[in-house]
């Protein structure tokens, strides 16, 4: 008797846990539901807006058509050089920054140094971009300051928004909180006591960094530059408010097909294959992760 | 000896090299996030009708101009709103699934965290795309829900995640302890757990706030005429507009995000709030 009622009560509970979770897992039921959706339309030719799918038959057209128009193939090449400058850059920025926040002794620079950092990644990314364009605009700080000292004529600029410099910066400003905060993760974990034998050992700095430091951290840095690569690679709002019409990426092709062009077939079939890379590109950083916790 | 010397030489400068470049790319991150920011205030406060840098007079005009600019008062209000519907409903839901799962696990912690976690691994745009195609096909079209479920199901998993880490270091004997006691369930929920978890709720709700407010790469599919939250709203003026107001109006929204930062640093401390330490 005391059995079944223990079982009885487990069931119970196992039943209330469920209960008490059901509006999240309907709440991700439904937008697994949406991509389910959305897998669908990228198999159907387009008919306007509204895809009606039960007139025409599955097929592949819209991915063979994303893989083989040269117009398509210009928006993955802009992507990709846009994300790869971007996990380049930040990795560069990002590093420094990070060990910075580590290692310095100082309690009261280490609170600072964080806080500078939340807060562009607290602040609205329009906002910061439209920050951006001020500063990179024809007539915004960098070229008026380069006028003042002489450098360009008053008539000239540096042409540094509406290109992928300008979509890069963007795009950098946006990862970077997010790659410091990881890297910072990573370097927490890291045992100090390592560099100080290397150095015990006649090690000098840079001999330890290289030969101690770096390789033990390499699966960290890894997975942040894959997480700058994935964050980058869908930017939606750096190459629209900063390229100006002239650098589109993989997200505004989505963008313009779905809601101008009102081709949603073709929109879902790059939103497929953007969410393909995304998930893979996360999936390779989780593994590395846990090896790198294992380890 | 002669030579080995050189070497030290070159190896120091070497390290000088190194460690300049380090000092330059801290410099350099630093003015890349503060820089615009700051820039974008000072223009706030110009006098002239468009923005010029530097600016050659000063006034507060571009200020009171924000009250007067329909669209983006319109689209603050907007956006207020939403995120006041957006921030109880995910601190609710995130929150029961969380504490449901851990204290009656039926998948365990790990699985769940993934599977509650699938909104948040999807790019944004996608998410607005597959909602946005999903939302006609069964005619809803009101700009205003769409949007706030939209919101809901990109910000309740981060309440999960930071609900999950505090019960993760949660002793279960103070329930067990405030049971023994005589206390219901329920009871114990209500004293014991749901005070511990505070901190977290705080900074979850916040995180949605953010989220929610800040959101532009899911909302812009899914805006309607009579529905146009602030960074949309924000994005369609600059489009048209070469006055200060958008400066003002983000000098704001600076102003609002260094708070936000100030408070949780305050209240939870950063370290948990951006996930440094679990």
């Amino acid at each position: 008797m005391p059995v079944t009622q223990g079982i009885a009560t487990t069931a119970k509970r196992k039943l209330l846990g469920l209960l008490l979770a059901s509006p999240a897992f309907l709440t991700v039921l439904f937008f697994a539901f949406a991509l389910l959706v959305l897998l669908q339309t990228s198999l159907f030719e387009s008919t306007g807006s509204q895809p009606t799918m039960s007139t025409s038959a599955l097929t592949l057209s819209n991915y063979r058509k994303l893989l083989s128009d040269p117009l398509y193939l210009d928006y993955f090449l802009v992507t990709i050089r846009v994300s790869v400058a971007t996990v380049i850059l930040s990795l560069l920025l990002g590093l420094p920054m990070a060990f910075w926040i580590v290692r310095t002794p100082n309690r009261t620079l280490r609170a600072v140094l964080i806080i500078a950092v939340t807060i562009p990644f607290l602040t609205s990314i329009i906002v910061r971009l439209y920050a951006l364009t001020q500063v990179l605009a024809n007539t915004g700080l960098i070229n008026q300051l380069l006028r003042w000292l002489g450098v360009i004529a008053p008539d000239e600029f540096v042409p540094l928004i509406r290109n992928e410099f300008g979509v890069i910066l963007g795009t950098t400003s946006f990862a970077l909180p997010f790659v410091i905060f990881m890297l910072t993760g990573v370097f927490r974990r890291f045992d100090q006591t390592l560099e100080e034998a290397a150095a015990s050992l006649g090690a000098d700095e840079l001999t330890a960094f290289r030969m101690i430091t770096l390789p033990l951290l390499m699966p960290g840095i890894v997975s942040a530059a894959l997480l700058a690569f994935v964050l980058a690679s869908v930017a939606f709002s750096s190459p629209l408010v900063l390229g100006g019409g002239v650098v589109d990426m993989v997200a505004n092709a989505i963008y313009s097909q779905a809601v101008l062009i009102l081709n949603r077939s073709l929109a879902a079939a790059l939103a497929v294959l953007a969410l393909m890379v995304t998930l893979l590109v996360l999936y390779l950083s989780t593994r590395l992760e846990r090896g790198h916790r294992h380890a | 000896m002669h030579s080995a010397s050189r070497g030290s030489f070159f190896r120091r400068l070497y390290l000088r090299v190194c460690i300049a470049a380090v000092w330059v790319a801290r410099a350099l991150a630093l003015l890349l996030f503060f820089v615009p920011l700051a820039l974008v205030i000072w223009v706030s406060f110009s006098g002239d009708a468009a923005t010029n840098v530097p600016p050659s007079s000063y006034s507060l005009q571009w200020y009171r101009n924000i009250a007067s600019v329909r669209e983006l008062y319109d689209g603050l209000l907007t956006s207020l709103k939403i995120a006041a519907v957006v921030v109880p409903t995910s601190l609710l839901i995130g929150t029961l699934a969380a504490y449901g799962q851990w204290r009656h696990p039926l998948l365990s912690p790990r699985a769940v965290e993934t599977i509650l976690s699938l909104p948040i691994l999807v790019p944004l745009v996608v998410t607005g795309l597959a909602l946005l195609n999903v939302f006609s096909t069964m005619g809803l079209y009101s700009g205003f829900w769409n949007i706030t479920l939209a919101h809901v199901i990109v910000t309740f998993p981060f309440v999960v995640r930071f609900v999950f880490n505090i019960l993760s270091r949660y002793n279960l004997q103070l329930d067990e302890a405030a049971q023994s006691l005589g206390a219901s369930p329920l009871r114990v929920f209500r004293h014991v757990t749901l005070p511990l978890m505070r901190p977290s709720l705080f900074a979850g709700g916040l995180f949605a706030f953010v989220l929610s407010f800040d959101d532009f790469g899911v909302t812009i599919f899914l805006v309607d005429t009579n529905t146009i939250t602030l960074p949309v709203a924000m994005y369609q003026y600059m489009e048209w507009n070469l006055d200060p107001t958008l400066s003002a109006m983000s000098a704001l929204l600076v102003v609002a995000a260094v708070a936000v930062t100030v408070i949780c640093e305050r209240l939870v401390g950063l370290d948990r709030f951006v996930g440094i330490q679990n």
